[in-house]
């Protein structure tokens, strides 16, 4: 090849962005033209010079935060299993009828033991009848179905984004993410008696 | 954890809704990494990140978008570099203060304080260039590769290299001029 490369062309090189033949060509003339070799070496400084800076900025941060990303798109098949299964637990625990606290009967306060018919010389003190307790109903509890997010996994959630996703069918449920992306806790929506869901 | 904002979407924005899952899986992770490193602060990220997804839900419609990517990116980017230019007007103050109170930093924590005064630099001269440039350095710091960085900023992929070559040499010049030869 005997045209000199543009600096963008370089740049590309360098990042090995460039087509296998391009590169090979690139090699050939950059062994014989010394100012695309200089430019080349100017080029890679200054990227080398200007990465280093960057990659400072990864250190300072805590290094919880940050992660690499992968290069393939992550799979997202496996997050299925989990979410569908824990969707389907608290589907089963929001729908399964709860059993009322049953009212309790109060027992009967002991009667006094029956006593001869003979009339003693003194008098028996009074027996105190206990005076039935009367037991309140109890009180329905605050349903709270579907109020609480049911965690994926057992690591603690600082912060994420809270989304709304189709499950099977009709089923919709809230889905915290985390900064990853990954799923970390899930809620079902219920549909309430005017169609509205939340 | 409470959820900062709901979005509620319409009857008629289910699909939007899948458009925007889609969008949420596959650039959220890096719109928060990115914006880690610009702004230094991860929960401030993910409140950018976040901030941007929700004016990407309240467009009419998403399907209209035919640069999700690039669309996200930009306005992240722009949130992030607004917020670096915030934070070093408060550390300017704060430091200003620090001196008046002669605080003396400890022995200890020197390479900290240094290491923490390069990356205020660093984003200084990030937030003063062109945000595409800034846009281009951070996503290519960050392993994006040439065909996607092309479709973020919306050129040819064989545009890219010449881009970066320039944000580079902007970003060194820049450098140079307020904090000495020193790279």
């Amino acid at each position: 090849m005997s045209r000199c490369w543009s600096d963008g062309e370089l740049r590309a090189w360098l990042d090995r962005e460039l087509g296998e033949p391009d590169g090979a060509d690139f090699e050939l003339h950059l062994a014989k033209c010394a100012d695309c070799a200089a430019r080349r070496q100017v080029l890679e400084d200054r990227s080398k010079r200007i990465g280093v800076l960057m990659s400072s900025l990864t250190e300072a941060v805590p290094a919880a935060r940050v992660t690499a990303i992968p290069a393939r798109r992550p799979s997202w098949r496996w997050t299925g299993v989990p979410a569908a299964i824990a969707a389907g637990v608290t589907l089963a625990f929001l729908l399964t009828p709860r059993a009322q606290h049953p009212v309790v009967p109060t027992p009967r306060a002991p009667t006094a033991p029956e006593v001869p018919a003979v009339k003693p010389a003194i008098a028996p003190p009074p027996v105190a009848r206990a005076r039935p307790r009367v037991v309140p109903p109890a009180k329905a509890r605050p349903q709270t179905n579907g109020d609480y997010y049911l965690a994926l996994d057992d690591d603690p959630i600082d912060t994420g984004v809270v989304m709304r996703v189709a499950l099977d069918g009709n089923v919709q449920a809230d889905v915290i993410f985390d900064s990853q992306g990954r799923p970390r806790a899930i809620r079902p929506v219920k549909e309430s008696a005017q169609g509205e869901r939340r | 954890m409470q959820p900062a904002e709901e979005i509620a979407w319409p009857d008629s924005g289910y699909a939007a809704g899948r458009e925007f899952e889609a969008a949420f899986r596959e650039h959220y992770p890096r719109m928060v990494a990115v914006l880690t490193r610009l702004t230094g602060d991860g929960a401030e990220a993910e409140e950018i990140a976040s901030d941007v997804l929700c004016k990407l839900a309240r467009r009419p419609r998403i399907a209209d978008l035919d640069h999700i990517a690039a669309w996200l990116y930009r306005v992240a980017i722009n949130a992030g570099l607004d917020a670096v230019r915030a934070n070093t007007r408060r550390r300017r103050r704060e430091d200003r203060v620090g001196r008046e109170e002669g605080s003396a930093a400890e022995a200890g924590a020197l390479d900290s304080l240094l290491r923490e005064e390069r990356c205020a630099r660093v984003r200084s001269v990030l937030a003063s260039l062109k945000p595409r440039d800034a846009e281009l350095l951070l996503l290519r710091a960050d392993g994006m590769a040439y065909r996607d960085l092309a479709a973020v900023v919306e050129v040819q992929p064989s545009s890219v290299g010449s881009l970066l070559a320039r944000a580079e040499a902007e970003f060194e010049r820049r450098y140079r001029a307020r904090y000495g030869d020193r790279v």
